[in-house]
């Protein structure tokens, strides 16, 4: 925790500082910011999507991103709260947009969804983040989608 | 034991809900847990008693707070463990007041007790040193009165729309429709929340849940935990369903309703009625 004079004065971001620069990327849809807060090697675990969903935060992060944002322009989020436990941040985030473009097998019906994420970002020593894992109700997303 | 709220000198109640005292000069060499639901409001506590641990996670892993300390807004059910002798005095802030006063991002203080000279500098030593030095309750207050008047007058910030809606929030108790809220402020989502979450700690909706938890936990202890009906209780505090409040309750909580209502430790249990 920094004192009030040392917020003034230095420009680096905390952990959480990173993790909102993250989703105010994410709101701005650019995957290069986004991906920038992490190390080269940054690992991604997008949870409900079982092994596949594994993988490197430049390669499969910037992948699925992608076709999220292209899926769903109006992509937007709401931050409710974090959570720090340890060298872990755990981000409560609410994910929301509509769809106008086919996603993983989804036909676009041109409906919204709105998705309480659970987001946990890793950090190292030097405070880059080195992993992120992503949850959520994905029977929902789908439900709302139109996915009977 | 020896527990007083304190309304704050004019000038700062728009900023302050109250200041308290709690005493109790010998706990009988036994300790006491005392939990507490999140209120929606921030702190700072001036302890001149013995020290005392806090927890906030489910298993009760109890760690040393801070003599004196400032905390952010809780997000779940807390837990104090008392033993020797209790002798604090501490400011309830409303939602947005450190920022105001203080410049602090609130997001940091989420779930923290951070000690004060570390988080305010120097200029919060002799206020510490004063505490400690005052004879009488009422000299404690004076001196907590003096700080934050100075605070207030050399704030450069001046309020807006997210310390309205904020404090809109609070009155409503948190039964209140947070979107409707926005549109009828004309205030642009993304940068209320952004505001939010610098001056509160969490989004608006969070808040809003937060407020209403404290607020229920609030009335149920005014009943002594004896709540005769409860479908009447879940209306009144605008949840759609039982299940819907047993679901939000337990989240906050990390207990059920009937399990909390049976076998909380709220400070109420050690006050009179």
């Amino acid at each position: 925790m920094k004192t009030i004079e040392q917020l003034e004065t230095t420009t680096d971001l905390t952990r959480k500082g990173t993790c909102i620069e993250f989703f105010s990327a994410y709101q701005d849809l650019d995957i290069d910011r986004m991906v920038g807060l992490f190390t080269p090697d940054a690992t991604i675990d997008f949870k409900p999507l079982g092994e596949s969903g594994k993988g490197k935060v430049n390669e499969l992060g910037r992948g699925l991103w992608s076709a999220l944002i292209d899926a769903f322009p109006d992509l937007d989020n709401t931050i409710d709260t974090f959570d720090v436990n340890g060298d872990a941040i755990t981000c409560q985030v609410v994910i929301f947009g509509t769809q106008v473009k086919e996603f993983a097998g989804i036909p676009s019906k041109g409906l919204k969804f709105e998705s309480d994420h659970v987001f946990v970002f890793e950090f190292n020593e030097d405070d880059k983040a080195t992993s992120l894992s992503v949850d959520w109700n994905h029977e929902s997303f789908t439900r709302q989608l139109g996915v009977v | 034991m020896f527990y007083r709220k304190i309304i704050p000198a004019t000038p700062l109640q728009t900023l302050v809900e109250c200041y308290y005292i709690w005493e109790c000069n010998e706990l009988m060499g036994e300790s006491i847990t005392i939990e507490s639901p999140p209120s929606g409001f921030t702190s700072m506590v001036f302890n001149y008693g013995d020290c005392y641990k806090t927890s906030s996670t489910d298993n009760s892993d109890f760690k040393s707070a801070p003599r004196n300390f400032i905390a952010g807004q809780a997000t779940k059910t807390y837990k104090l463990l008392l033993e020797g002798k209790i002798g604090m005095i501490g400011i309830v802030f409303r939602p947005t007041a450190i920022n105001t006063l203080f410049g602090i991002q609130m997001y940091e203080l989420n779930d923290e007790r951070l000690d004060l000279s570390s988080v305010l500098g120097k200029e919060i030593e002799p206020i510490q040193e004063r505490i400690i030095e005052a004879r009488t309750n009422q000299e404690k207050i004076d001196i907590i009165d003096q700080f934050l008047l100075f605070k207030l007058l050399n704030c450069k910030g001046q309020p807006n729309h997210t310390d309205f809606a904020a404090n809109l929030i609070v009155s409503q108790n948190g039964i209140i429709n947070v979107s409707k809220m926005m549109e009828e402020l004309c205030v642009c989502r993304r940068q209320l929340e952004r505001q939010f979450l610098q001056k509160v700690g969490v989004s608006p909706k969070y808040y809003a849940r937060i407020r209403r938890i404290s607020y229920l936990c609030s009335i149920m202890a005014n009943k002594r935990w004896q709540v005769a009906d409860w479908h009447d209780l879940i209306f009144q505090m605008g949840y759609y369903d039982q299940s819907h409040f047993i679901k939000e309750f337990t989240a906050f909580t990390s207990k059920s309703p009937s399990f909390y209502l049976k076998n909380n430790v709220e400070l109420s249990n050690y006050l009179q009625s």
